[in-house]
């Protein structure tokens, strides 16, 4: 019993990770049709403005911790939009390759600004909620489920805004036909800028809220892109749903294979990956022909 | 009389003996005047060559660091042996960029000699450089332990410009089950090591030796997560689900506090003890080491903070205070590892030049290596006549020692002749024989 909760809980935490970096990258390819390796950049940026509000913040009051995430996402996304109205922008008619090579360019910065302001070292803090849930044997902390709570606080916010909204059937609208939404007076500039700021706010929330339980570096964020982007092959390019749904099995695998086959802990990812896009090369709920 | 716990005061007065400063036992102050009123005009190159990017910064850059500071007190008292020191400091990266530093470093730039290195494929790509173009490389940080063999299939034949300053992994590896043994005796070892030749290799030798010194021991997990994995979860299900008394781990950097706090989290931490690098890393991060980890034990190290005892080493506590009011932080392992290095350099040169009555050539100084004792910030080292450092261990339980962020409890000093191959052997062939 306690090992299938183990299990069960763990691969449902590991998809809710998956699901937080990916979810960004999912909306932003979706409207923006760019491969964005920016978004390493973003979660990474998130991470360690969450470590500078922290150390900000009075240690006396761990409510306050709460603003962190919120604050880094806020001021994340505010830089996303900095950087999509600067220089993205010129890049939309350009070649993928150019648009890779300016958003990876990004990262490099990033990552030197990183080490600038806040040095080379790995940095940490305690989890901003150190309860646990004791049952028996099974002891699991209370921040875990916080992070799988908000990954499915995300999954429903994206469904409402997307299936619900005015704001969410014209990024939708935009993400289908740019001339026609243009056509019907929309100015597709700007929802493409409000796309990439919200994308950006999920990388920066991601990597605040899981400062706590992996920490940071610099090029931290190059480690979860890669991640990121066997989930959204898998799921195809642009499908939020299929991020989710991608997510739950990439996640439930992992953990899985672990238990069972340590030693191939990362080839059943891999293994899974090839097989699905071998036989459905658009991914799972892809759509996209490239 | 030695004793088990560490070494005696005799012991400590005798290698004080070899100067506050590495080299003192080889030159009288008479002789160090006159050789520094002879020293040539032109500065000693020195270069530093470690990680400043990436996840392995916190194990390469402070070597960076510690070499400025040492190359600064250095210059601020008149040089070495009166000779000024240059120092340049270069990123390591992967191993094709290593390659290419080593050549502009020995080629264009001309340096003296080269000093750190933490991966130990890179290191094994820039021996044979430095080699060939007879410029002395001290590999401070990487733990291969081929380095300073002509040819790595080859355990007879030994680099004349190369040698190492930390012990290598089977010694390391070794430490560490010989400390399991005597701390946790028929211990059920759960082990979680990055799935990299590091990580395996450290998992097969402390797996051979444990076997030999402690047959009731068992294994009951063995897990390889990736290098630099974000969540260990699913690893850790696999431990709690096994019961071990031990969790070794061999993770460093932002891995090793990653770990230990996910399982302090997940309760891991109440019902084994996690062996690792935990209380250096916490430190390195600015992070006090978590109560919870109190009594469990460190992965066998060189030397810490508070080992040997600052109050009875001088040194070490020379040197932490010189890298604590640059940084306000205790000396990290490649900060120490990199310092020590650098004072065998220290101690070849004044060693070559008391023999030779001048300013010695780059070949005297890497002939002068074989035999040579230094004192350092982590004790004392021995240099092999196969260029190998052997520098005691130090093994126990992490314990709360103000105004450190740890201290070591019940320490059991390793005698390095125990767990290091012979020269010209090859230490996985040599372990197998115990």
């Amino acid at each position: 019993m306690e090992l299938v909760f183990n299990i069960f809980i763990n691969g449902i935490f590991y998809s809710s990770i998956l699901f937080l970096m990916s979810a960004g990258l999912q909306i932003i390819f979706g409207v923006l049709n760019i491969i964005n390796f920016g978004h390493a950049a973003a979660y990474m940026l998130g991470l360690y403005i969450c470590y500078g509000i922290i150390g900000l913040l009075p240690a006396d009051y761990p409510a306050l911790l709460w603003m962190a995430p919120i604050g880094a996402a806020i001021l994340v996304g505010l830089l996303g939009l900095l950087f999509e109205r600067g220089i993205l922008r010129f890049m939309y008619k350009r070649d993928h390759v150019f648009q890779i090579l300016v958003t990876f360019g990004i990262v490099l910065m990033v990552d030197d600004i990183i080490r600038f302001y806040w040095g080379g070292y790995s940095i940490g803090v305690p989890p901003l909620i150190d309860s646990m849930i004791e049952y028996g044997n099974i002891i699991y902390p209370v921040y875990n489920l916080i992070i799988i709570g908000a990954a499915a606080g995300l999954a429903f916010a994206l469904w409402f805004l997307f299936r619900k909204t005015d704001i969410g059937r014209v990024i939708r609208a935009t993400s289908l036909d740019e001339e026609m939404t243009e056509a019907m007076g929309i100015s597709v500039m700007r929802v493409k800028a409000f796309t990439f700021l919200f994308g950006s706010a999920i990388a920066g929330l991601a990597g605040g809220l899981m400062l706590p339980v992996t920490g940071g570096w610099p090029g931290v964020g190059m480690e979860y892109l890669i991640l990121s982007f066997v989930v959204i092959a898998m799921a195809g390019l642009g499908s939020v749903n299929g991020a989710l749904v991608t997510a739950l099995i990439i996640g439930m695998v992992n953990s899985l294979g672990v238990q069972y086959f340590p030693k191939l802990e990362l080839a059943f990812v891999f293994i899974l990956m090839a097989l699905i896009l071998s036989i459905k090369p658009s991914g799972l709920f892809g759509t996209h022909k490239s | 009389m030695k004793k088990e716990s560490g070494f005696s005061r005799r012991d400590a007065m005798k290698l004080m003996g070899l100067g506050t400063l590495a080299g003192g036992l080889y030159l009288t102050g008479a002789q160090r005047e006159a050789l520094a009123a002879d020293a040539p005009k032109a500065p000693f190159k020195l270069a530093v060559v470690a990680f400043s990017t990436g996840p392995a910064t916190s194990y390469g850059y402070p070597g960076h660091e510690m070499m400025e500071l040492l190359v600064n007190h250095y210059n601020q008292n008149g040089g070495l042996l009166g000779r000024k020191l240059e120092l340049s400091k270069d990123d390591e990266g992967p191993v094709a960029k290593v390659v290419e530093t080593f050549k502009r470093l020995t080629q264009q730039d001309k340096v003296d000699a080269i000093l750190g290195v933490a991966s130990s494929g890179n290191a094994l790509a820039a021996a044979p450089i430095a080699e060939e173009s007879k410029t002395i490389f001290i590999n401070t940080l990487a733990r291969t332990h081929k380095v300073t063999w002509q040819n790595p299939d080859d355990p007879t034949k030994f680099r004349k410009y190369v040698f190492k300053a930390v012990n290598d992994t089977i010694a390391h590896a070794a430490s560490a089950a010989l400390a399991c043994a005597k701390f946790f005796p028929g211990a059920k070892v759960a082990h979680v090591h990055p799935d990299y030749a590091y990580g395996h290799e450290i998992h097969d030798i402390f797996d051979t030796v444990l076997k030999k010194v402690d047959p009731k021991a068992e294994t009951v997990a063995e897990l390889w997560p990736k290098l630099f994995t974000p969540d260990y979860s699913p690893h850790i299900a696999k431990i709690l689900s096994t019961k071990p008394t031990v969790v070794f781990n061999s993770f460093w950097g932002a891995d090793s506090t990653r770990f230990a706090d996910q399982c302090i989290q997940r309760g891991v931490a109440k019902h084994s003890k996690l062996m690792g690098d935990h209380g250096e890393f916490y430190s390195t991060e600015k992070r006090p080491l978590p109560k919870e980890l109190i009594g469990h034990p460190p992965f066998p190290v060189e030397g810490l903070p508070t080992a040997p005892d600052p109050n009875k080493w001088p040194l070490n506590k020379f040197y932490y205070d010189m890298y604590y009011q640059a940084h306000q932080n205790a000396t990290p392992a490649g900060a120490a590892f990199t310092g020590a290095g650098f004072l065998a350099l220290v101690a070849a040169v004044e060693r070559a030049a008391a023999v030779t009555g001048s300013w010695p050539s780059n070949d005297q100084i890497a002939a002068a290596f074989p035999g040579l004792a230094v004192a350092h910030q982590l004790g004392w080292s021995t240099y092999r006549s196969d260029g190998k450092a052997s520098t005691p261990k130090w093994a126990g339980l992490y314990k709360e020692q103000k105004p450190y962020n740890f201290g070591i409890d019940q320490i059991y000093h390793i005698p390095m002749e125990e767990v290091c191959a012979p020269p010209g052997e090859d230490p996985l062939e040599w372990i197998k024989k115990w």
